[in-house]
Formats: C-alpha cells, structure tokens, sequence
C-alpha cells in the first residue's frame, strides 16, 4: 500500500526534513545522543580539575587558550562547563532520548498508528530543537564563554552574568518551544490514532509513561518559558522582574529599581524543573516495564495499579517543587507542607518499583543485554530514589542541601538510572528500527564496564556530600573538609574517564552492526506488543495492513496457548 | 570578518600615509606642570587597607594604604598624585599612531600597578599577576565590553592580553580582593601622563597648538585648564580644592 | 576480557601522568592557622547545641534507607537467581498475591510519615521558630555577602548597628554601607572574620548585596541561602572554642569556591578584645606615598 500514499521521495524529503515519525525518531536520537557524548566529555575535563585541581590538564589541555591558559582551567570555564553540562544532559540529550527518540519511534507502532497525529509538527518540532543545539554550542564561543550561572540560572547572578547567558535563554525558549510542540502532538497521538481494540487499558505501559509525560510537559514548560523570557528582558531590557532594588554589584551601585524578587524566579523555574524529573524517569521505566515483561516472559505485575501509580505521579510532581528550596528562608507551614507532598509522592514511586521487582517472581528470566541494562536500572534507581529521603526533610536538608549527596543522589536518578534504560532500550528496539541485530558479546562488554564505572563515578559523591562539600566547587581543596575526601573525588574522576571509555564497545557496536550486523527477523524477541508485529525496519506507513488488537500487551506464558507469547494482534487460537 | 591582524595591517598603512603627508608629524613639544592640592590634607589621611582576608597578600608588603587621595605634604604647594591629565581639546581631526607597546597592568601584593593610567585606544594592555593567590578583573566600563575574568596563578609571562575602545575614565576592580581598583582612560591619541608622587606630569609630542588639557582625580573628579605650545615647551598647573 | 584491561591500563597511564604535573597553585595559600575538628567521609565534627538532632536525623535515615535496600537487594537477587531461564523452568502467568509486598509499601509509608512528623518537622520548627529571646541574651551580628567574600558587621561597644544603604557602600572602606552621618554606626566594626563567644546564643542577621549566596556553618549544621533584597536570620550556639570554616554554599560567580571566611569560636573576653582592637582605624605612614 505504501507506494500509493507516499510517492518515491528524493533524500532530503526522506531523510532530512522527513515527516516520517520513524525518521524523526531517528534524527532525534543520533542528535541527542552526539549531545549525551559531548555532555559527558564536559564532565571529564570538570573531573580533571576537581582530581587535580590548578594542574595543567593532559590532551585536552590545548583546547582553549583563553579558558585554560597553560592548559590550566579557569574557574569561569569550570563554571560555564558545569552549566553546560547540565543543560545539555537534560534538555538537549535525556528528554530528546527519550521522548523525542523513542517517544517518536516506538509510541506510534505501539499504538499501531501509521505515523504521528501531526507529522508536520513532528517536523517542526526538531527543527526547532537543533535550533536550540545550536544555539547552545554557539554560545561557547561568544566573549566570556557559555552561560556559567548553573543549569537552575538563578537570579539575580545570572542577570549580571555575561553574553553566554543571553544565549542560554534564547536557547533554552527555542528548546521548551520544540517540546510544547512534540507534547501536544504525543497527546493527540495517544488519544485518537489508537487502532481497533485498543483501549487505555491494553496499552502497554510504555505508551502510558509517554501520554503522562507529554502532560507534565505541556502544562510545566510554560511556567520556564515565561522566567526565560523575563530573564532576559531582566538582561536586555533593563526590567527588574527578579532584581531587587539596592543592589550593589561589584562596588558600583545597581540601577534596578521596582523591586522584582529573585524568588520569584527560583518558584517558577523549579515549578518546571520539579515536574522535569519525573519527565526524565517516567519514559525511562516505561522502556525498562517493556524490556523486563518481555525477558521474564510473565505478564506484568500489577499493571493497573503502575499505571494508577504513575497518573498520581504525574499529578503530584506539580506540588514539590519547592522542596528544592527549603534553604532560601522558608518558614515552617511551608516547609511541613513541601515535605508532606515530597513523602507522598515517594510512594507511588516505591509502588512502581516493587511491582517491577515482584514481576520478577515467578519469572523465566532471560538475561539479554536489554534485559542487564534493566535489571540495572532497579537498584540504581533505588539508590537514587532513598538517598532522596534526605533531601526532602527540611531539616536532614539542611547539612546536605547543594552539596555533592544531591549531586549523587539525582545522577543515580537519572545516569546508572535514565541512562541505563536507554541503554535497555536501544538495544531492545535496535533490531526494529535497522533490521540488524546488536552483537550482544560486546553488548554484555559495554554492560558490565558502564555498570562498574558509573557506580565508581557516584558513590563516591554521597560521602563527600555527608563531609559538607559544595557541589559546583571550583576547587573543593580550598576547605578543609573537602581536602579530607579529595582522595574519593578522585576515584570518582577515575570512574568518570573509565566510564567514558566504556562506550567504546558500544560505539563500535551500533556502527559495526549497522553495516555488517546479524540480520533480525521481525520479532526477535519473541515480544508481544504490536511494533513487532511490523516489518523490520517497518517501512512509511508502518504496517502492511491495519492491525487489530485482541488482548492486552504483556500476555506471555498463558496457560494453554500453544506459543510462549500471544502478540496483541494475533486472532484469538481459541 | 574583520581580524585583528587585518585591521592592524590597514590602520597601518593609515598611519603611514598619515605620516608622510605630515598631518601629525613627532614635534618636540612638551607641556608638563603639576597637579596643587589645595585644602585641609588632614580630612584626607590614609587608612592602612585590612587584607587579612588573603594571607597571601601581605607577603609583597605588610601593610597597603587606601589609594583613593593621596596628596604629598612635603611639596609646596601640596600636590596630588594619581591625576590622569590629558589633552581634551585642540587636536581637531588629527590622528596619531597607536603605539605597538603594550601597557602593562600588573597585580602585585594584591593591588594594582599602576593604579590610574591611560592608554591609547587599539592599544594592547596586558594583564599579569604577580601574587601568588586568585584574582578576578572585573571591568566595569560604559562602552567597552565588560570583561570579567579570573588569573587564578602567578602568571608573569604570558598574562591576558586585551584592547579597548576609547572611553572615559572607568574602573576596573578585583572580585575576590575588595579593595583592589583602578581606573582607566582611553584615548585616540597619545597625550596624557599621570602625575607621579611628586604631583607633576609631562605630555610630549603634540603638535603646536592652543589645547584645552583634562585632570581627571578618582575623588574630586575634573579640572580643565588651557595652554598654547609653539616650538618648545609649555607649562601648565591644575588645582583641585575640594569643598571650594 | 583483553580490551576492559587495556582501558583501564590507558585510563591509569592517564592519571599517572596528572599526578605527576603539579605545577601551579590554584588555591591560595591556606592560611596559616590550624583548623579545628575532624573532618573525613562522614558528618564533620559537630560543634553547636542543637545541631545533634540533624545528626540523629541522617543517621537514622541512613539505617532505615540501608535495612530496605538490603532486603530489596535480598529479594531481587534471589529471584535472578530462583528465577533464571533454564531447562525445565517455566514462567508462572498467574500474579503472585503479594501481601508481604502491600505491608511492606505500608510500612515504608508509615515510617515516613513517623520521621517526618516526629523528628523533621520539630527540628525545623525549633530551627525556624525558637529564636533566642532578649533573656538569652543572644550575641548579634549581621552578616553580608558579596562576591566572593563575607563581611561581618558587629554593633561595637554601643550594641546599636548603625543605618546602612547602598548609596554608602564602598567596597574597600565601607563594606556594609553604614551612613558616616549616624551616630549608632560610628563604632560599629566590618571585619572579614567572624569572632563569637562559645555557649552564648548567636544570632546572624544574613543579607546579601549582589547575588544569592549561601552562609554554611558545616560544624555548627547550620545552612541558610542570603537573598538580595531580604534579611534572614538565623541562630546558634556553639559548645567549642576553635577556628572553623564558613563556607558558601550556592554558585556565585566565577570565584565561589574561594568565598571561605574563618569562624573564630572564643571566650566572650577575647571576642570582646578583638571587637575592641578591630574597631581601630590604622593610619597609614604619611610619608609612605605608594
Ligand atoms: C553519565 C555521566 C555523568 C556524569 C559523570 C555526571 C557528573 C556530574 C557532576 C560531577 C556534576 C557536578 C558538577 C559540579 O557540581 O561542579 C554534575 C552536575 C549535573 N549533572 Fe551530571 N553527570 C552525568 C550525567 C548526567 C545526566 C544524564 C544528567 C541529566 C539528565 C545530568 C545532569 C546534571 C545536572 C542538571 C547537573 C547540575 C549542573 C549545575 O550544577 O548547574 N548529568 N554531573
Ligand atoms: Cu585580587
Ligand atoms: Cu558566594
């Protein structure tokens, strides 16, 4: 049928500026994930100067003589790489991962749709998204570097901070553009361009982390818009939406009069970036949910009561926000309240994790590279999700609060956690999307190496975090509790290099198989849920003939079947 | 588009041109004079600058004085030191080349040497650190780019190397040592001096002329006064009476 | 396994060499007192009277966090284990009735709201409410921040702080912007160190003059964001003499990292001794026209 309805397109109708979800998704992906590299690389050269600090960095240390004069790091470039780093891990390679990337590929087969409800936007939305990019990269090379306030930008430092920081914001609204685009469109996908006889409650949970997620997007992105673009009329206008009056900066007396509040602007930033995180870990479980059913080959444990969890998730990650403020002077009421919600809001997500755990029993498991890298993820977000305990009681936060236990906690969150689910996830839907199979020796190489160092990377982080060190800390030997565990600060750089070394086997991996991979049939694993049900890599149009569903996504080892899996879209045997 | 080194070669050829038609020529003109204080010196005694914050300070000199006036009480009459004087007016159009030395500004014993000067616009100023101990030059000018940068070692050899546009007086000041300041002028030509402990300042080289010259004092701010040179040398003394 | 051993072969070749170029120093200079207390992996020593109760708090969370993971641990590594795929196993479709499961999220629930009532929210309501009142006879001073350092402004001998505004402020010579005119500011003292006499409540009145700044006392487990535009304070009470550190703990510019100030923790006397020689203006020679 495809050719009927789509015309032979030249390359760049087909690849370049493709309307195609599949190819969207893919451009999605390589980009972001060129930007998780490039993030990761920052933080190397950061972990050089935190493990030797003021010593001439090897190899990298020609790169810029401006900002490392002598090969030395300047505090104003740690800074900008900081700001750089967390800006690019969230907003330029983890959301577009997974929402863009996956979200784009996978949700429509899973849906059995033939592309997005809005191709064209689709589109756009990419566009704009590297638009973003680029924007970000430029920044770097603007007089006094990239934006060096902290990805969190608060003012008033960021509205006195130099040009790189005009660029962040303009970045930054192209961004949170590209993603109010790319929900609207996910919402609209879910909803309507469902095929016969899916209802919500056979959608499997991917689908569900995916449609939760693009809410939380829609409605928490506006609120960072609008700071954005106050910010930057606070830069460029001469508006003092968050400058207070009597300020004096660097000894001369500042002209902002009106009296704006720098609150203001930490309310409304951590009003998306609260909501944010969970937009950072729900598609993430949804991937591992997928891997693990698949690899234990049972149903889903508790399904309705994931996806309930996850609702409730989604609707109560609006009211924490300020929990990461509880150090700015919040009174008591406030503060009993912030907590509360921050103690509700861990249990759905404990209930999330024990239904993932107890999937397990009772299971046949297979031990595939998806299914390592999603076995991973549980702990790891487990560790992630209990250090957190600490930092959402007011008064435990007040020794840890912006010291390196929240950098440990919220990595373990979003690196061995996020980042391991997408490894899951590439590795599982690799054979679909390019009709290879990965090699899964060094498959298992890559697992094993990234699981070892990125655990070196973090731990390290909480006991330095418990010592009192600062995060964002130039030099932490400037304090005589931060030269007490400079020796873990450098284990943990160690474990940051060996990590990036790591992705070797990987990137060796998905290029070699690209071009010289085993050939995968259209189900390799054996998987139930209707994207398998398409040719691999499924063509324009996704699917020969319209799928119907029969059942729900996760129906492996029925009694009395007589294959090990029944797909959604195979007729009923009986 | 435009590279430094492409604008050096054009202003260069500029300059020779200008040279050789003898627009401005090097004369031997020479306007000095002194910089009078006048009034009660003991409203303006120095206060010893506390820097115990950075230990490493004190090891240039023990103890550093506030640089804003001072004002030498052996001379008579009282001068002031530290007055950028500069010629404001009378040029006209003319244009004089930029000189390829670079001024140096250096950071020594946590303070700036020297703490007022001029420079010509295009000129490169050169920043080091002599302290053993993290300084950060914050520029803050109206017209030039405010740079704000860190020199986190002893850097005497290759330091940061800048240029300016032509700008009045502006300050430029070190965030981690509060006390730490100076000013800087820029100019389009290269007529100013600064008076020096004894309260005096030479220009030289200008061509023969009436010019109205500029005083320029971080506290009591500016003074004019006008002086005609033809052919030799010219003199010229400017007074600061604060409260008068 | 060749290529994992020879990452990590390149990777240690590649620190090795860091280790021997240490050829600049960034940091300055430490000063040259001794710091007091002990500092490692762990909460540094705790020098203040309520701050135990933080301690207790994180060492209580700590445990509880590590009984859950490690019976977490235990049952998720069990079912790798019991459940592997092997000849002669099958998956079970059936769900398991898991009670144990539903007890244990209640329990998780219940001691969360235990620790959140019983011991967070008093400690914060005692560190947000119970400000020391005129009886205690609390020791003042205000501190205000600025990029990168703390300035401490104590009353002098008066007990009265002088008005201050920004028209006034001059970094080098008046750092706080006291009014030269009011006669409550003319024996006040602005000095880069922090004295306070030990068992005397503290109270530190916090502002800042440019960007948000944080005053962390990491003996005393007292952490409080200085916010433009507002005034916060904030109390303690410190149980030790010695010299600790005050630390900022919220990015503000390019050289946060060295907006260290020292805490001198001494006997009211010698607090009293150096408010006394600090409130004295220096001279600087006449003659001496550098
Ligand atoms: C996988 C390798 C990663 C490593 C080794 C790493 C390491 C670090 C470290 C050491 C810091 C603290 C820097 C400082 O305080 O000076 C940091 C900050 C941060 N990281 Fe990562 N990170 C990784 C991945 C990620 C990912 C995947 C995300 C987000 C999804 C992320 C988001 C952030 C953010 C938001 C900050 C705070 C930046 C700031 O202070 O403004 N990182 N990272
Ligand atoms: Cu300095
Ligand atoms: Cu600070």
């Amino acid at each position: 049928m495809s050719d009927d309805h789509h015309p032979q397109l030249g390359f760049i109708r087909k690849y370049v500026f493709s309307v195609d979800h599949k190819v969207i998704g893919i451009q999605y992906m390589l980009t972001a994930m060129c930007f998780m590299f490039f993030g990761l690389c920052l933080m190397s050269m950061m972990r050089w100067q935190l493990a030797y600090p003021g010593e001439v960095m090897p190899i990298l240390g020609s790169l810029t003589e401006t900002f490392m004069p002598g090969g030395i790091m300047l505090p104003e470039f740690y800074n900008a790489l900081g700001a750089m780093h967390g800006t690019i891990m969230v907003f330029l390679a983890v959301v577009p991962i997974l929402v863009g990337g996956f979200g784009n590929y996978v949700m429509p087969l899973q849906i059995g749709a033939p592309d997005m409800a809005f191709p064209k936007l689709n589109m756009m939305s990419y566009w704009v998204f590297a638009a973003g990019g680029v924007v970000m990269l430029v920044s770097f090379f603007v007089p006094g570097g990239a934006a060096n306030s902290g990805w969190t930008s608060y003012a008033p430092l960021s509205v006195v901070a130099t040009t790189g920081q005009t660029y962040w914001l303009i970045g930054m609204v192209l961004l949170i553009t590209s993603s109010l685009l790319g929900s609207v469109n996910f919402i609209v996908t879910i909803v309507h361009l469902r095929v016969k006889g899916l209802t919500m409650f056979r959608l499997p949970f991917f689908v569900w982390a995916q449609l939760v997620t693009a809410f939380l997007l829609l409605l928490a992105f506006p609120p960072l818009e609008a700071a954005g673009l106050l910010q930057l009329m606070d830069r460029v206008a001469g508006t003092s939406f968050f400058m207070p009056e009597g300020l004096v900066v660097s000894g001369e007396v500042a002209s902002y009069t009106g009296g704006g509040s720098p609150l203001l602007y930490q309310h409304l930033f951590w009003f998306l970036a609260h909501p944010e995180v969970y937009v950072l870990v729900l598609p993430a479980m949804g991937i591992v949910v997928e891997v693990l059913t698949n690899n234990t080959r049972k149903p889903l444990w508790g399904y309705r009561t994931i996806i309930y969890s996850t609702v409730f998730l989604g609707f109560m990650s609006f009211l924490v926000w300020a929990h990461h403020m509880f150090m700015t002077g919040m009174g008591t009421q406030l503060g009993a309240f912030f907590a509360t919600t921050t103690m509700i809001i861990s249990i759905p997500s404990v209930i999330i994790l024990t239904a993932m755990v107890i999937t397990l029993y009772n299971g046949s498991i297979r031990f595939n590279v998806p299914m390592l890298f999603a076995l991973a993820f549980l702990p790891m977000f487990a560790i992630g999700g209990l250090t957190g305990l600490p930092l959402g009681l007011p008064a435990s936060d007040i020794q840890l609060h912006d010291t390196y236990y929240v950098i440990g906690h919220f990595h373990y969150v979003v690196a061995p956690g996020t980042i391991f689910a997408i490894f899951a996830g590439i590795y599982y839907w690799f054979p679909k999307a390019t009709g290879k199979q990965l090699n899964s020796m060094l498959g298992k190489l890559h697992f094993w190496l990234s699981f070892i160092c990125i655990n070196i990377a973090f731990a390290p982080m909480f006991w330095q975090g418990l010592a009192g060190v600062s995060r964002r800390l130039y030099d932490q030997t400037t304090y005589e509790h931060g030269k007490a565990v400079q020796e873990l600060t450098k284990l943990s750089s160690y474990g940051v290099w060996l990590l990036a070394l790591s992705q070797l086997p990987f990137i060796l991996n998905f290029f070699a198989s690209i071009f010289a991979g085993k050939k995968a049939s259209a189900n390799p694993w054996d998987a139930t849920t209707i994207e398998w049900s398409a040719p691999s890599p499924p063509p324009h149009g996704n699917f020969a003939k319209v799928p119907v569903v029969h059942r729900g996504p996760y129906e492996y080892t029925v009694p009395g079947a007589a294959k090990n899996f029944l797909p959604q879209t195979e007729a009923s045997e009986a | 588009m435009f590279n430094s080194k492409t604008v050096a070669t054009v202003s260069m050829v500029t300059f020779a041109l200008v040279a050789m038609s003898g627009v401005a020529h090097a004369d031997a003109n020479v306007i000095t004079g002194k910089v009078i204080f006048k009034g009660n010196a003991g409203d303006y005694k120095r206060k010893v600058i506390d820097t115990s914050k950075d230990p490493n300070c004190k090891k240039a000199k023990t103890k550093i004085g506030s640089q804003k006036v001072i004002i030498n009480k052996k001379t008579t009459p009282m001068t002031l030191r530290n007055v950028l004087v500069s010629i404001k007016d009378g040029l006209g159009n003319k244009m004089f080349p930029t000189p390829s030395e670079p001024v140096v500004l250096t950071q020594f014993g946590c303070q700036y040497k020297p703490h007022v000067f001029g420079i010509v616009a295009g000129q490169k100023l050169k920043i080091l650190n002599g302290d053993n101990t993290n300084h950060n030059i914050h520029f803050l000018p109206k017209k030039n780019q405010e740079h704000n940068f860190t020199q986190p070692k002893k850097d005497m050899e290759n330091g940061k190397v800048i240029t300016l546009v032509e700008e009045d007086v502006f300050k430029v000041k070190c965030d981690v040592h509060p006390w730490m300041g100076c000013h800087i002028g820029v100019f389009k030509h290269p007529f100013f001096n600064v008076t020096g402990k004894d309260g005096t300042f030479t220009l030289t080289g200008m061509p023969d002329g009436t010019y109205t010259l500029e005083a320029w004092h971080e506290e009591f701010g500016k003074q004019t006064a006008s002086v005609t040179v033809e052919g030799g040398t010219a003199n010229v003394d400017l007074t600061f009476e604060p409260g008068a | 396994m060749k290529a994992p051993s020879l990452c990590l072969l390149v990777i240690l070749a590649f620190c090795a060499l860091g280790e021997g170029t240490a050829l600049a120093q960034v940091v300055p200079d430490i000063p040259d007192v001794e710091i007091t207390g002990e500092y490692g992996p762990f909460l540094p020593t705790l020098a203040s009277k309520d701050g135990g109760e933080v301690d207790q708090l994180i060492s209580i969370l700590h445990w509880f966090m590590a009984v859950l993971f490690v019976g977490w641990g235990i049952f998720f590594v069990y079912c790798l284990v019991r459940f592997r795929q092997r000849e002669g196993h099958q998956a079970k479709y059936e769900p398991i009735k898991a009670k144990v499961s539903k007890y244990g999220e209640i329990a998780v629930a219940g001691f969360e709201v235990a620790l959140l009532v019983g011991l967070s929210m008093p400690i914060w309501a005692s560190v947000k409410n119970d400000r020391p009142t005129e009886a205690d006879n609390p020791f003042r001073v205000r501190v205000i921040a600025e990029q990168f350092q703390w300035n401490f402004h104590y009353p002098g001998a008066d007990g009265v702080f002088g008005k201050t505004g920004a028209e006034f402020v001059d970094t080098a010579e008046n750092p706080a912007g006291i009014d030269p005119n009011d006669p409550g500011g003319q024996d006040d003292v602005v000095k880069g160190e922090l004295h306070i006499p030990v068992d005397r409540p503290i109270i530190a009145d916090l502002s800042s003059k440019d960007v948000i700044h944080s005053f962390f006392l990491p003996v005393m487990r007292v952490k409080q964001d200085t916010i433009p535009g507002m005034r916060i304070p904030v109390w303690f009470e410190a149980t030790m003499t010695g010299i600790f550190e005050i630390a900022c703990a919220q990015l503000c510019g390019n050289n946060h990292y060295s907006m260290k100030a020292l805490m001198y923790v001494q006997s009211e006397q010698e607090v009293e001794d150096w408010i006394k020689k600090a409130s004295i203006v220096e001279e600087f020679d006449e003659d001496d026209l550098d």
